[in-house]
């Protein structure tokens, strides 16, 4: 027998054939579990309803900027930048509502992460309703931008502070309705002349805007860690 | 296996809701006995990793409770729990499932079965809230088993079950304890007395008794009574 006979028979004998469905076999073995992005999208889908307003409102603004509405009805808009926050407060909570934080808590996406990222999408929606607005008050009433900016993010961040500040000290499901006058007082004062018009006046430059805007965020996101930190203990203290 | 509460104790303001609990809880059901306010409660959450004990360690095999990992192989019936109003019951165990890190094919497969388990598979697709108070409980009980495991606390695991679904759930607990640590508060002294291996009896944050159902010289409900000041010593 040739030496390359005796090779190829070799080979023959000892070829293992493929598996069949090896790849399928491998790919239903190997568990994936849920990560973090997945989480976040899951809470998307939970957070539809508000996050649709807020978003709604955003592009109401963009729709309004394009179109060259103008100035008043601009300012109009802006003062309802706490009706957004409200409704996307509202998200927040939800599992405080209803009943559903043990169970969340004992989660591996634990309670806090659950907040974490229920924020974080709110953050995102909050961030884009604000520069939307600013870029309508920049186009229709020829404020600068950060004016603009100032303009929208104080009246929307002061609702969410105080809000929060709510939410966390009086746990009931009748704080919606101090968060609603929250909501209404700022929108009040913004559209009044206390509020808006001190703000929209030629006075309105530098560093004011930017110092108002500063002191709003500062609040807002010491008031957001406040809200993660307090996932627990309050919730069921005794006294 | 072993769940180690060492010296584990909980204050709230002026109340001390456990007060240096030291148990060792191997595989097997445990059953938590104890009156209204006795700390059965605080006890369970503080083991879940979602109430901190003021002082003390809880540990699952060297892992400490707060661990992201300790809740993988946690699962956990709270006594009250409610559910988003636009859930139906597969909704429900889904959207848990997510949170606790099943991958969706998996947690269908694993939603199906739990479903198939607590004998809701009919009215998997309906509203929660259309559910009578057992089946709520009964979906209750499916979402703690939906990640396989190791630890199982149930707390009023058997309220608002009639008594033929509570024949099926005390089975199906003592199933679960043959390789998982189970913890079961109750105010049922029946229910205990059927599958528990061990029984803890709890007291103004205290545990006054750690033993086997042997080991009580009477019967558990006359005992129970008597510790709890519920019958006279004559």
């Amino acid at each position: 027998m040739k030496n390359s006979d005796l090779k190829l028979m070799i080979r023959s004998a000892y070829d293992v054939k493929s598996s069949e469905k090896k790849k399928a076999f491998i790919r239903a073995y190997q568990k994936r579990e849920l990560d973090y992005i997945d989480i976040l999208f899951l809470q998307f889908q939970y957070l539809g309803p508000q996050l649709t307003v807020v978003f709604g409102y955003a592009l109401m603004m963009l729709l309004g900027g394009a179109a060259h509405i103008n100035a008043a009805f601009a300012r109009v808009l802006a003062a309802f930048m706490p009706a957004a926050a409200l409704f996307a407060l509202t998200g927040l909570g939800k599992s405080s509502k209803y009943a559903m934080e043990e169970i969340e808590m004992a989660s591996r996406f634990s309670l806090r992460m659950i907040k974490i990222l229920r924020l974080t999408i709110i953050g995102i929606a909050g961030i884009t309703v604000m520069v939307a607005a600013s870029f309508v008050l920049k186009i229709v009433a020829g404020l600068n931008l950060l004016s603009a900016f100032a303009l929208t993010g104080v009246s929307y961040l002061s609702t969410t502070f105080l809000c929060m500040v709510l939410i966390r000290k009086w746990h009931s499901e009748k704080n919606i309705y101090g968060c609603v006058l929250i909501a209404l007082v700022v929108c009040i004062t913004m559209v009044s002349g206390s509020g808006m018009q001190v703000l929209y006046s030629a006075g309105f430059s530098g560093m004011v805007p930017a110092v108002l805007l500063l002191i709003s965020v500062v609040l807002t996101v010491s008031e957001a860690c406040k809200y993660i930190k307090e996932s627990e203990e309050i919730l069921w203290n005794l006294c | 296996m072993e769940l180690v509460l060492d010296r584990v104790s909980k204050q709230y303001q002026n109340k001390i809701a456990a007060d240096r609990i030291s148990v060792t809880l191997g595989q097997g059901v445990v059953g938590l006995l104890g009156a209204n306010g006795a700390g059965k409660t605080t006890l369970m959450r503080m083991i879940c990793g979602i109430l901190k004990p003021t002082n003390g360690t809880i540990s699952f095999d060297g892992m400490d409770v707060s661990e992201e990992m300790y809740r993988d192989v946690l699962g956990y019936l709270p006594q009250d729990f409610g559910y988003y109003p636009s859930f139906t019951g597969r909704d429900f165990l889904m959207y848990i499932a997510a949170l606790k890190g099943l991958e969706k094919n998996t947690a269908k497969r694993k939603c199906d079965e739990l479903l198939h388990t607590v004998n809701l598979e009919d009215a998997a697709n309906k509203k929660i809230k259309t559910y009578s108070g057992g089946m709520k409980q009964r979906l209750g009980i499916a979402q703690a088993l939906l990640n396989d495991p190791k630890i199982i606390i149930l707390d009023e695991p058997t309220a608002g079950l009639d008594p033929k679904e509570r024949v099926r759930f005390r089975n199906m607990i003592a199933d679960l304890g043959k390789d998982a640590v189970v913890l079961l508060s109750t105010h049922i002294v029946s229910d205990v007395e059927h599958i528990a291996d061990r029984i803890l009896m709890m007291k103004d944050g205290s545990i006054i008794w750690d033993g086997k159902k042997e080991d009580i010289p009477e019967n558990l409900e006359a005992f129970y009574l008597r510790e709890f000041g519920g019958l006279d010593d004559e």
